[in-house]
């Protein structure tokens, strides 16, 4: 790592996470007071449309019914899509701009001549991707003690549950930033590393949706990030999800090491 | 000692083979014009030596080490200025010129002073209120701040004003002066004429010249004039090394690929009353590998330069 890099990462990505950060706190503290304020009339509502519930059910991973604690409710602003698209979206900026979006601007010719390796580089940009990453995990917790100060739950908060969420979001933020690294590596063009990393987790999304109607994307969906990441069911839970922890993190690990050969042994165009 | 040594250096993007084979060394202190028409490898070869660019084939060496295993330590003797050159706008001068230093692990704020000086440039302008003249000053900052033992210039004068380049080139001279070296490319060969030693000219991907602008120069032609005493005077054959190209009157106008003393032997024998001999000029001769019409790249000498 060379800490002039990554200082200087940091101070580029500052800006999208400043904004980013405040964006995600206030989605979710909305988020709760909506909840509180029509939460009963919600739940009576989803129960009586089906095809409503069910698409929210298999959307947020969660039971819908006139019971569900106030926990569960909290759990859904961790899944809620404009959380998921401000944290990805902010990713993968970053981690586009540091690989195909220098080498596309012109930036990383002189960089790349200074006395420093490539992989040194690329690990640079990986650290303030990690410190991005966990600050962009930490927002819903903020959101949701922030929340639950100005409007105090029926019940007591399970934050040592939502502990975990946080950690199996981190895991998530850190696997998206990973395969946006690697796109960024393999391609010239940074507008194609962000769509091609976007669509595929705009993808996951539209299958969560897609689910209730085809019946075959419940076969496949595995193979999306998304299906390792249930807030859910880990505050129904309790229990630590290790499995899709640990395979949120070696799709980070695996994308990295690929991502740093890639970049290692690839020609740099001028720009 | 050679700082830079390129032995068969060859590059392909796919199936395109754009490098075919490059030989040439700079040697410690010398001052190299690197020069060829555009696409003739130029800037690949200049990439390939930093690294941006893998060669297919090959060696490169830089102070004695080959790039691959030497890597960023070799790095840290080089200063580079781009063709295209690009800084993150919204960072001023000298913050940029910080964060080069922060990743070189080097202190160079009393060159940066010195070199600021010399070019009379506003360090705390943003990048994106630089005119190009003002962002190529920076870039010859950069690439002189960290005082490297060789630095590459890809078309350093660009945008530059006339009093500018003078400064810039005065700086580059008390570089070479101390013992640096510079490879130089330019399209501007008046400026690779007055500054370097040696020049290196490419042809489609071809070497095609290398050889000390001294000798260049002997080779060169001389233009020359001859006012005979009379059009009888006038004779009817020309040596092979006088090529004529127009007449007017009693004067003959033409080319000699010989040399001044020659020149003088022969006129001896003629009856004449005026003769103006013209220093060589090597812009025609750069320019014959640029306009020559031979596409393979091979060497061109012929068309301007003395049998010899």
């Amino acid at each position: 790592m060379n800490t002039g890099i990554t200082r200087q990462n940091v101070r580029e990505s500052a800006g999208a996470c400043l904004a980013g950060f405040p964006a995600m706190v206030a989605f979710v503290v909305l988020f709760i007071w909506a909840m509180h304020e029509m939460g009963p009339h919600l739940m009576d509502f989803l129960s009586n449309v089906g095809f409503l519930r069910r698409m929210m059910e298999l959307a947020f991973g969660i039971t819908i019914s006139g019971e569900m604690s106030s926990n569960i409710l909290h759990s859904i602003p961790w899944l809620h899509p404009v959380v998921l698209v401000i944290a990805w979206g902010i990713l993968i900026a970053t981690a586009t701009r540091q690989t195909a979006g220098d080498v596309e601007s012109g930036i990383a010719e002189l960089i790349l001549t200074l006395p420093v390796s490539r992989i040194r580089i690329l690990v640079s940009g990986v650290v303030c991707l990690v410190l991005v990453a966990d600050g962009l995990s930490l927002a819903p917790m903020v959101g949701l003690l922030v929340g639950n100060l100005l409007v105090p739950p029926p019940e007591p908060v399970a934050w040592s549950r939502f502990g975990i969420v946080m950690v199996n979001f981190l895991a998530l933020n850190l696997a998206v930033a990973a395969l946006a690294t690697l796109a960024g590596s393999g391609l010239l063009r940074r507008g194609r590393a962000v769509a091609l990393t976007g669509g595929w987790m705009m993808g996951g999304l539209a299958m969560n949706f897609l689910e209730p109607f085809l019946p075959a994307v419940h076969q496949i969906r595995w193979i999306h990030l998304l299906n390792w990441y249930r807030p859910a069911e880990i505050v129904r839970s309790g229990e630590w999800p290790v499995v899709p922890i640990a395979v949120l993190c070696s799709v980070a690990v695996v994308s990295w090491t690929v991502s740093v050969m890639v970049w290692n042994r690839r020609d740099i165009p001028a720009a | 000692m050679n700082v830079i040594e390129v032995v068969g250096l060859r590059k392909s993007f796919g199936k395109v083979e754009v490098l075919h084979g490059i030989d040439f060394v700079v040697r410690r202190g010398e001052w190299v014009g690197f020069l060829g028409p555009n696409g003739s490898g130029k800037t690949t070869t200049i990439r390939t030596l930093l690294a941006l660019l893998r060669k297919s084939g090959g060696r490169v060496s830089l102070f004695g080490h080959e790039i691959s295993a030497g890597g960023p330590s070799l790095r840290r003797r080089i200063g580079y200025l781009p063709a295209d050159l690009r800084f993150p706008r919204h960072m001023t001068g000298r913050q940029v010129l910080r964060y080069h230093a922060r990743v070189r692990r080097r202190k160079c704020d009393e060159k940066i002073a010195e070199l600021e000086k010399a070019f009379d440039l506003d360090l705390d302008k943003r990048i994106r209120t630089l005119s190009t003249g003002m962002k190529q000053k920076l870039g010859l900052i950069q690439a002189l701040m960290h005082e490297p033992e060789l630095v590459v210039l890809d078309e350093p004068t660009t945008g530059l004003d006339p009093l500018v380049r003078e400064a810039a080139f005065t700086a580059l001279r008390r570089f070479v002066a101390g013992g640096g070296s510079i490879l130089f490319s330019s399209h501007s060969l008046g400026e690779v004429e007055q500054l370097c030693d040696r020049v290196v000219i490419l042809r489609n991907g071809r070497l095609v010249e290398d050889q000390t602008i001294a000798a260049l120069r002997k080779r060169a032609l001389r233009r020359v004039t001859v006012e005979f005493a009379a059009p009888e005077s006038i004779p009817e054959t020309f040596p092979d090394c006088f090529r004529v190209g127009k007449r007017e009157g009693r004067r003959v106008y033409g080319t000699w690929s010989r040399s001044s003393g020659e020149f003088v032997r022969w006129l001896g024998g003629q009856d004449i009353c005026d003769v103006t001999i013209e220093k060589p000029d090597l812009e025609d001769l750069f320019m014959a590998y640029y306009s020559g019409s031979d596409t393979r790249g091979e060497r061109v000498r012929g068309k301007t330069l003395s049998p010899s």
